[in-house]
């Protein structure tokens, strides 16, 4: 059983391999969805073994417990909903120019690269292990941004690598913090001394100093890379000017990676400074992204930048679900992560459904998308609805969770913010929304002709937003809730 | 032949420092010479620029007064006095003990070198020319930059020793020999930084130099002649070879603690050994840098000023 | 090697890498930059050699030999390399103008060593002043990237950042395991690598330099 948790990341990589040789474009779109596939059906398996036994552990440098199933999850739905996506995007895109057919080998491998990278991320046991691979997801998502080789992408690749990397770095010094105190506290023994699951054990040992140290350069470090506010200005720039399946898999998935590996720290630092302390971090820098990314959002033209900034402020719910914490908080944050990574997908979708219809990213420009693409509209308003927070879907759910919690746990001025800043920006999106959905399209823009292949991707995710915008099954329920008591320590 | 009473020791050491100050110059130049494929005038030749500037008439500008001629005796003296100052030739024989020669200690040295440079500067204001004010005006603004630095750098040393004496000072890092803490790299990086800038050398300001308009120093002296000339250069050279003693007996400190002739002699011997080596680092950061423009010259400072702060702080915390 | 040398050595070593900090955030040309990185991490890979002798633990001095090869010499040929191609030679002036830089450096270190100063018994686990020389270095390479705007000179100031983190990394017990020490020293090749792409690439399809490419805002 553990060597599947050493198996699954490999998925990716060999498919990837094998792309490099290939050049029927038919033959990248099979491989790319077998590999999503094969992924999803292990990591289906390692769900049930995890709810089943516990948790698995391998050799200490993998582990998976219930918090690395819901990452995994996510990011096998999300992966095979970007493969069925790609069929008809790469179709669009090698038809314009705007990919050139000898490139696709680089294209398709650096994904799987991607994917493999952040697969070992969430699988990490050993701090040291999770680091490299984040830093892996940098390197491969930065020459995915810059893929286009535009000058415009090449910025946004530049400031991604750079402040990420930087960023990242922070959090290597926090995980040799935590280190040095769990070596310490093991009387200089390094053995374990590196693993998750060793250093949580005995969390309440390590000294409080040195820790807390760490978790702020942790916190600052990996939250660069996961777009907390103050540190989120590559965000926009990078999502946007990114290859729309790419930056699907950047703000569903990369950024909560990065949250992942903060959800770790603040096991460990609830261990061993208490509670408070790294809450009350999370709980500053959620909120501050809350109220930064607003503005933003509300005078954006940039269709992809404006989902830019709304990853921020998501990101930021999530963080102060986490700030908040108690039972219902930090489960309602990992609602959130599943929800926004899903719903988020979907509207990166439609957005590079409207860039390759209209070819401009401008919402001054994008008109009656209804009429021009009656399915893509369709869910454009789905999608802008649910980011909005509206019920029936997913997100609603997860911020009420939020406020639930805040309000049981007296944070009234937070939640008075939070609930301000999330009235504003419904408005605001459902304002872009509808103006881009209503209305007669320009003559020039081509009319019908929706690719089958992303009409699926959507549906597929529309229909798990929907779900669980309705309800919470029973198995998530389970997960959702051991990923919980795993976090608080329980 | 027997011990030497203090005072004897103190006006011979000034004695001693005037009259070789001269002779680094020299050295300065004629290394430099060499560096740059030239020939060099003799090391003596300062000696000679000195003994011509006695023999010339002093010319004075007619807005200048009796506060001008006497500025150029002012500064020597000051100078003088602080050449009294830097222990060479003796230090205190044990950590602790008081210095044999109660004259002063490290601040009045600083405030010696710093009167010299004020009166100079007050001096080049009074002739009433541009060039002097020009002149005035940029030596104080390194010298905003260079005297606190130079007070950090005391400090710095001057924490461990427990005392400002710089005889004790000497002394108490005379015994404790290979003790060069980390905090001291930084200071002694400060310490060269301010060598350069204290005894006017490139890339801080050209001695070779008599163009006004590149100069700091030069543009001072500009309106003296005859023996107040005399004095400002001779100021100049004892100035410089003050503070590479003072360089010396901050970092690099052997001095005897006994004031018998044999220990003389050896401290003597080890002091020109010394002095030696920072006039070649002196040559070699001459021969291979270029001025800064004086714009400039607050950033290079400034790293300096860091240094010292940094060392003034890793000894504190 | 005893315990009380290793420390007063890296005290030392310590020193002189604040040192060759300040000579990087003052650095007016870029290939002054780039040979103060390099001798930094001539010092990172001494301390290595130090604390390996110290603790007879023989993953330190590999790690000490990687570093001498990639940082000191691989990393700065390729950055040189790089030079050479754009033909960059001065640095534009920085945003922070340099002197308020130093006084902010001066202010990171003396913030390093109180916060360090603060910690309990676990400060022992870090040899000498490791952890607030550490601290500094990390803050003042991310200074030295917020206040200059050459792509080239970011890069140096990411490596320096990286050097301080190494240095506290090896300082702790007995060192980081072995192979996180050469994944985190891969994963800095492999970075440095796509930069340096990036940065000749910027050149070569845009025809601009990277500092000049600053047109998404909002």
């Amino acid at each position: 059983m553990t060597t599947l948790l050493w198996i699954l990341p490999l998925v990716p990589v060999a498919f990837g391999l094998a792309m490099l040789g290939v050049r029927d474009r038919r033959l990248f779109h099979a491989l790319d969805l077998a590999s999503a596939s094969a992924t999803g059906v292990l990591v289906v398996i390692v769900a049930r073994t995890v709810m089943r036994d516990g948790s698995l552990r391998a050799a200490g440098v993998f582990a998976a417990d219930a918090v690395t199933v819901v990452f995994l999850g996510l990011i096998a739905l999300l992966g095979l909903a970007t493969a069925i996506y790609t069929i008809g995007w790469m179709r669009r895109e090698v038809a314009g120019g705007d990919i050139e057919e000898r490139r696709l080998p680089a294209y398709f491998a650096l994904v799987q690269a991607f994917l493999a990278t952040m697969l070992v991320t969430v699988l990490a046991d050993n701090l040291g292990v999770l680091w490299i691979a984040m830093e892996g997801t940098t390197i491969t998502s930065a020459l995915l941004v810059g893929f286009r080789r535009d000058r415009y992408g090449l910025e946004a690749a530049w400031k991604y690598i750079i402040v990420t990397t930087i960023g990242i770095s922070f959090g290597l010094f926090g995980t040799v913090l935590v280190y040095a105190a769990t070596a310490h506290a093991l009387g200089g023994a390094a053995a374990g001394a590196m693993n998750f699951t060793t250093i949580a054990a005995m969390a309440h040992r390590l000294d409080p100093g040195i820790v807390r140290i760490g978790f702020i350069f942790v916190i600052v470090g990996y939250g660069t890379k996961a777009g907390l506010a103050p540190m989120h200005m590559w965000l926009p720039d990078a999502h946007s000017q990114a290859p729309s399946p790419v930056s699907a898999l950047l703000s569903g998935a990369l950024i909560k990676c990065a949250l992942f590996g903060i959800i770790r720290f603040h096991t460990i630092a609830r261990g061993a400074c208490g509670p408070a302390f790294s809450g009350r971090l999370l709980l500053l820098f959620g909120l501050v992204s809350v109220v930064v990314a607003t503005p933003f959002i509300l005078t954006q033209r940039d269709l992809k930048r404006l989902l830019g900034y709304h990853s921020v402020e998501h990101v930021g719910i999530v963080a102060l679900g986490l700030g908040i914490g108690g039972p219902v908080g930090t489960y309602a944050a990992f609602l959130h992560i599943l929800n926004h990574g899903v719903t988020k997908a979907l509207v990166f979708f439609v957005a590079g459904d409207a860039l390759g219809r209209y070819g401009s990213r401008d919402m001054g420009r994008i008109r009656g998308f209804l009429r021009a693409a009656p399915f893509a509209g369709t869910f454009l308003m789905l999608g802008a609805f649910s980011l909005a927070g509206m019920p029936p879907f997913s997100i609603f759910v997860s911020e009420l969770l939020v406020l639930r919690a805040g309000i049981a746990a007296g944070r009234y001025v937070t939640i008075a913010i939070f609930l301000a800043m999330v009235v504003v920006i419904f408005a605001g999106l459902i304002h872009h929304a509808g103006k881009m959905a209503f209305g007669e399209p320009d003559e020039a823009v081509r009319r019908g002709g929706e690719a089958l292949s992303g009409v699926l991707a959507m549906g597929l995710l529309a229909a798990v937003m929907l779900l669980l915008g309705l309800t919470v099954p029973p198995g998530l329920d389970r997960i959702l809730t051991r990923a919980t008591e795993v976090t608080l320590g329980s | 032949m027997g011990r030497a009473t203090p005072w004897a020791l103190a006006l011979g050491q000034m004695a001693l420092l005037v009259l070789l100050g001269p002779l680094v110059t020299g050295v300065i130049q004629k290394l430099k010479a060499r560096l740059q494929c030239r020939r060099g005038a003799g090391i003596l030749q300062p000696y000679r620029d000195l003994t011509k500037l006695l023999r010339k008439g002093t010319v004075q500008a007619d807005t200048a007064g009796s506060f001008f001629r006497a500025v150029p005796v002012a500064v020597l003296a000051a100078t003088c006095a602080a050449a009294a100052l830097v222990p060479v030739l003796f230090a205190s024989p044990a950590a602790g003990a008081a210095s044999p020669l109660p004259l002063g200690d490290a601040i009045l040295l600083l405030g010696w070198l710093a009167l010299g440079r004020f009166l100079t500067a007050v001096g080049a204001l009074d002739a009433g020319g541009a060039f002097g004010g020009m002149g005035a005006s940029r030596e104080m603004t390194v010298a905003t930059l260079v005297e606190p630095v130079l007070m950090l750098v005391v400090f710095s040393v001057s924490v461990v020793a427990g005392t400002t004496d710089l005889g004790a000072i000497a002394g108490h890092l005379s015994l404790r020999r290979g003790s060069f803490g980390a905090p001291d790299i930084l200071a002694l990086f400060a310490m060269l930084v301010l060598l350069l800038a204290e005894t006017g050398r490139i890339p801080v300001d050209n001695p070779d130099t008599h163009l006004e308009l590149t100069m700091l120093h030069e543009g001072m002296l500009l309106e003296h002649s005859g023996p107040g000339l005399f004095c400002l250069v001779l100021a100049h050279h004892t100035k410089q070879i003050v503070v590479m003693a003072l360089v010396q007996a901050l970092f690099l400190p052997w001095i005897p603690a006994s004031t018998a002739l044999f220990a003389l002699a050896l401290g003597l011997g080890a002091f020109a050994a010394r002095t030696l080596v920072l006039a070649i680092f002196l040559a070699l950061v001459e021969s291979s840098y270029a001025k800064l423009r004086f714009f400039r010259l607050p950033q290079f400072l400034s790293i300096g000023f860091l240094s010292a702060f940094l060392a003034v702080a890793l000894r504190l915390l | 090697m005893s315990p009380e040398l290793a420390t007063r050595l890296i005290d030392a070593l310590g020193a002189l890498l604040l040192f060759t900090m300040i000579l990087i955030l003052a650095a007016g040309q870029l290939y002054r930059a780039i040979y103060a990185v390099a001798a930094q991490s001539v010092l990172i890979a001494l301390a290595g050699a130090v604390l390996g002798a110290t603790t007879h633990n023989l993953d330190l001095w590999i790690v000490a030999g990687i570093t001498l090869l990639v940082k000191a010499i691989a990393l700065p040929w390729l950055l040189l390399r790089v030079i050479r191609r754009v033909g960059i030679r001065r640095e534009i002036e920085p945003v922070v103008p340099i002197t308020a830089t130093l006084a902010i450096a001066g202010g990171i270190v003396v913030l390093a060593f109180h916060l360090s100063s603060s910690l309990g018994a676990v400060r022992q686990a870090i040899t000498g002043n490791a952890l607030p020389v550490g601290i500094a270095l990390t803050l003042m390479g991310v200074l030295v990237m917020m206040s200059r705007r050459e792509a080239l000179t970011q890069m140096v100031g990411l490596f320096a950042s990286e050097n301080g983190i190494f240095f506290t990394a090896m300082a702790v017990s007995q060192g980081m395991p072995l192979i996180i020490e050469i994944g985190v020293v891969l994963d800095v090749i492999l970075g440095a690598l796509v930069m340096g792409v990036m940065v000749l690439r910027v050149r070569s399809s845009v025809d601009a330099d990277i500092a000049e490419l600053d047109r998404l805002r909002g």
